[in-house]
């Protein structure tokens, strides 16, 4: 008895039902987060974000017109959908941008290849390279329409230009950075160039390639908003240029989501496509 | 026929002095000779010098009587970190030294499980990556992949140098069993005595960038490791070795 008291006296939890109960229900909350997985989460977080959102409408200190509710937004949708132009504007952007994304990747991996590993790139293109990274790519789009006209091609230019940059850079930091060791043993082993190259060079880089190939897609959807500003009547960026035009603020903030959505599974898609090759990064981590 | 150095100097460039002094030292074909020095005594850039992967400022290296300019697989080499791709499975580690020397699919294939039996590595293994094996199977896949380019001199850059204890000693056995069975010379840097002892027939002793030394191993094969220092002249080789390599002035 007398240690009974002694312990309630110390501070020290006696171990009754509702002591125990406290313990129990974290165990069950982290086990229950545990099972929500990368969807539930993502489904909270947009539930939360949609929250604030409302209560930002709803004190009424902005006006309605230019802050829509999630229901008004969401309404906007779905006369996009029933109007037939959601999936055809989705179509044109994704268009778009996979192939400007294709030819800005390409020409980034090749040209990280000759900066990287070859005398003459190093020399000859790096300089030049690296005066023209810095330029933005938003700044390049009129001499994109000086050259192509208000077309696809001035719109392929632009995503692809600005697709390039970050992958050439990524690429050719991991392709200059070869491990000194690996290229020894390769050279020990009776290795050619193209051997080294290929079995070697590129999949030492793979990891800061596919950074950069993430970095460019997110590009590729920031610059669709801006090459399809003019010169066209379909795409997302149109028609969030044409919402604004008419103070269509739910439509414009419905594309706004959509293309945050699209970009987010472009940025999966490319990270699946990447991740056999940089598994082995993360193993040896 | 042998790899020879003829006064041999090697200086990086900004340093003050030659980290290699006018080294000319003969190591006959088939023989194991091991390059012992302390850190900074310039075995392993002899060992480098060697394989090709450094030119001399002035002097020569000879394999076979050819004047070495460039590494080859004549030449193989095991570095002290064990230097495996870690995007490639062991297989195709292995297969890259089999796809430089130009061979066909399944002879590459066969000679893959050949390499395997030969380091003692099960077959199950060719599938798993680097980093899912321990150091010492990492070390028998690295000798594997230097021994899939037919050398007929393998350089080891203290290859065992990270290995526990006990990996260790099964290493050096796996490494005097390949040398008895498959007839190729074998130059040897390490800075431990006794795997000195074990391993070499002759040892040479580097300090400052020079070979002090040139001994011939008095120990008879084998040297079990367990039974190493009741060997006839271990201790008096041991002190010569400790003598030369300067650690009786530096203890004293």
């Amino acid at each position: 008895m007398a240690t009974d008291v002694q312990m309630v006296a110390a501070g020290t939890r006696s171990p009754t039902p509702a002591g125990e109960a406290r313990p129990r229900r974290s165990v069950r909350l982290r086990s229950a987060a545990a099972h929500f997985g990368p969807f539930g989460w993502t489904v909270a977080g947009l539930v939360l974000a949609s929250a604030v959102w409302s209560l930002v409408v709803a004190s009424g200190r902005f006006p309605r017109q230019l802050f829509p509710s999630v229901p008004e937004i969401l309404a906007a949708g779905r006369t996009l959908w029933t109007e037939g132009l959601l999936v055809d504007d989705i179509g044109a952007s994704l268009g778009r941008a996979a192939l400007g994304f294709t030819i800005g990747a390409l020409i980034g991996i090749t040209i990280a290849v000759l900066t990287a590993t070859t005398a003459a790139g190093r020399h000859l293109l790096q300089p030049v390279l690296r005066v023209f990274a810095p330029i933005p790519t938003i700044g390049l789009v009129p001499l994109a329409i000086l050259w192509f006209g208000l077309g696809e091609n001035s719109k392929t230019l632009v995503i692809a230009l600005g697709v390039f940059v970050p992958v050439w850079i990524n690429s050719h930091s991991g392709l200059a950075s070869t491990p000194v060791d690996y290229l020894k043993a390769a050279r020990c082993l009776g290795a050619g160039r193209w051997q080294t190259l290929r079995k070697v060079v590129l999949p030492e880089a793979a990891p800061d390639i596919a950074s950069g190939l993430r970095v460019g897609a997110a590009m590729a959807f920031v610059l669709i908003v801006v090459a399809e500003m003019t010169g066209t009547t379909a795409g997302i960026g149109y028609r969030i240029y044409q919402a604004q035009l008419f103070s269509q603020a739910d439509r414009l903030i419905f594309c706004l989501i959509i293309l945050g959505i699209v970009g987010a599974l472009c940025d999966l898609a490319v990270h699946s496509v990447t991740s056999p090759f940089t598994r082995w990064a993360q193993e040896e981590r | 026929m042998a790899i020879e150095t003829h006064d041999l100097v090697l200086q990086f460039p900004g340093s003050q002095e030659p980290t290699l002094k006018n080294i000319s030292i003969t190591i006959p074909e088939g023989s194991f000779a091991v390059l012992v020095g302390a850190s900074g005594s310039g075995k392993s850039t002899l060992l480098h010098c060697l394989a090709g992967l450094l030119t001399p400022t002035s002097g020569t290296v000879t394999d076979n009587g050819e004047v070495v300019t460039a590494p080859s697989p004549r030449r193989g080499v095991a570095f002290q970190r064990d230097v495996l791709f870690p995007w490639m499975t062991v297989a195709d580690n292995i297969d890259f030294a089999l796809t430089a020397r130009r061979l066909a699919k399944p002879e590459r294939r066969a000679k893959i499980r050949e390499l395997l039996d030969v380091v003692g590595l099960r077959q199950e293994v060719a599938g798993q990556r680097p980093t899912e094996l321990s150091g010492g199977m990492r070390q028998r896949v690295s000798i594997a992949r230097v021994l899939a380019g037919e050398p007929t001199v393998m350089l080891m850059d203290e290859p065992f140098a990270a290995l526990d204890a006990l990996t260790r000693l099964r290493m050096q056995d796996l490494l005097i069993d390949l040398w008895t069975r498959l007839n190729r010379t074998i130059v040897f840097v390490t800075h431990d005595i006794d795997e000195a002892i074990r391993l070499g027939d002759t040892v040479n002793v580097l300090r400052d960038g020079q070979v002090v030394d040139h001994i011939t191993n008095p120990l008879s094969r084998p040297r079990p490791a367990d039974a190493l220092a009741d060997q006839h002249g271990y201790s008096e080789f041991r002190k010569t070795l400790h003598h030369q390599l300067g650690i009786d002035h530096a203890l004293h």
